[in-house]
């Protein structure tokens, strides 16, 4: 009984987060800048990315500053990973989340805000389910030799 | 077999294929999706056009020739079906387009008044061949053939225009050019042996009725092949990739278990309720997971799990 409440549970937060990226009126198909460009207009202010080397076992942070955002993720990550870390930051910035999630970071940052890729929380595992939308928009669960087309 | 039923033979062929490889792969694209429904509905409209079902159709609704309706219909719906795929392969597709639908629903409701309006007392599987001398009989056909015609030329030219833009279609798209070129001239064909038929020139019934035939055997074959030639070598990709996938995630998760256990972590994948349509998310998910919790257990990402793609660093 409580593995069919747990699937249900599961197959529910997808389902959520698939509304959620749903709402956002995005293309079927949009490359990752077209994507960063339409977080950048609902975030109010470019973002910069960029890689930097991060504390303890963070893999990616987003940081507001009163001109622009920085994006940053760690040197050492695969090209999966990293894409997937931005996906993650650029989902906090579509859901509006107003602030940091990690107490523990934010006296690192110099920036007001932060969101880290972290899945610590029932809300960072949210976020990730909707990163993992974005990652279908973006294409990058497609294979490389098939590009959509008519009949295919 | 009737005429209709010899023509709808392809298009069974491709939706049984693409039935096939939804039940096995369970992932297509809008487009597929869309061609899919389009195969179901032509290939019902064709085939209900046989004296068994026509009989047993009137005798369940008491409209003797409902089975030609509901054919021709259904052939309205899967051009519609035809157009919404093609719209669905454009980057911005606007699948809900109000012009579209609003002429879809106004020919269709065009054909059950003009239907009304033929004196056709008897079953009969040759519909246009008994009752085609009636002004409103060749109205009903002509306005059916008209759509079907407009629909399948601009899915011609979209196709034509993929192959200027460099979209990679195959030579297979040819074909389905080729068929499109047919269907419009047998729409021609049709309204013109609609028009003599009630002007009664029985010659020219003659003539144009025996060009039918070929032009439509060869056309819904022209179709058929050449929107397999999409299909199909996708379908066989698809398969060896779920195939592949699928030994992937056996030999994987139980080294993210184990890398799990080694960094004290834990992150979605193995609380999300998978559907087999979701294996690539799936995959995806695993690769990305594996590395978080190797670096948090300060361990190598294992080889099998870097998933490297062009299209990745194209992202990138």
């Amino acid at each position: 009984m409580t593995g069919v409440r747990e699937r249900f549970g599961a197959r529910r937060r997808q389902a959520v987060a698939r509304r959620s990226v749903r709402r956002l009126g995005l293309p079927r198909r949009l490359t990752l800048p077209a994507l960063l460009a339409r977080a950048e207009s609902t975030l109010g202010k470019p973002i910069r990315l960029r890689t930097a080397d991060l504390p303890g076992d963070l893999s990616a942070r987003f940081i507001q500053r009163a001109d622009h955002a920085l994006l940053e993720t760690r040197p050492d990550l695969s090209e999966r990973s990293r894409v997937a870390c931005v996906l993650h930051e650029l989902a906090h910035v579509f859901l509006a989340d107003p602030g940091c999630d990690h107490q523990a970071y934010t006296g690192l940052l110099t920036g007001r805000t932060a969101f880290t890729r972290s899945l610590d929380t029932p809300h960072e595992q949210a976020v990730e389910l909707v990163a993992d939308e974005l990652a279908l928009r973006i294409g990058l669960l497609d294979p490389d030799d098939r590009e959509p087309g008519i009949f295919r | 077999m009737t005429l209709h039923v010899w023509g709808s033979i392809p298009v069974w062929v491709i939706l049984t294929v693409l039935v096939v490889r939804l039940l096995l792969v369970r992932t297509q694209s809008a487009s597929v999706t869309w061609l899919m429904a389009c195969c179901g509905f032509v290939a019902v409209g064709l085939t209900i056009n046989q004296p068994d079902v026509t009989t047993f159709l009137a005798g369940v609704t008491h409209v003797p020739n409902i089975a030609d309706l509901v054919g021709r219909c259904l052939m309205v719906c899967g051009m519609f079906a035809l157009a919404q795929s093609v719209e669905a392969a454009a980057r911005s597709a606007k699948l809900l387009r109000v012009s579209r639908i609003v002429v879809c629903v106004v020919v269709l409701l065009t054909l059950v008044v003009l239907f009304t309006m033929v004196d056709a007392p008897t079953p009969t599987a040759q519909f246009m061949t008994v009752y085609g001398d009636q002004l409103p009989t060749a109205l009903y056909s002509a306005v059916e053939m008209t759509y079907i015609a407009v629909v399948i030329a601009r899915s011609a030219a979209a196709v034509l225009r993929g192959f200027r833009s460099g979209d990679g279609l195959g030579r297979m798209y040819w074909l389905f050019v080729v068929g499109a070129v047919g269907l419009v001239l047998l729409a021609a064909i049709a309204i013109a042996l609609d028009a003599v038929h009630v002007a009664g020139v029985d010659g020219a019934v003659r003539v144009l009725s025996t060009v039918y035939a070929p032009v439509f055997l060869l056309s819904m074959v022209l179709l058929a092949v050449g929107a397999a030639g999409g299909v199909l070598p996708d379908a066989a990709r698809e398969f060896r990739d779920w195939r592949d996938t699928r030994h992937r995630f056996r030999s994987l998760e139980p080294e993210l278990r184990r890398l799990e256990a080694a960094s004290g972590h834990t992150g979605l994948y193995f609380t999300i309720a998978w559907q087999r349509r979701q294996w690539r998310s799936r995959l995806h998910r695993l690769a990305v997971e594996i590395e978080d919790r190797a670096r948090e257990a300060g361990q190598d990402v294992p080889a099998a799990a870097t998933l490297t793609t062009a299209r990745l660093r194209e992202l990138s």
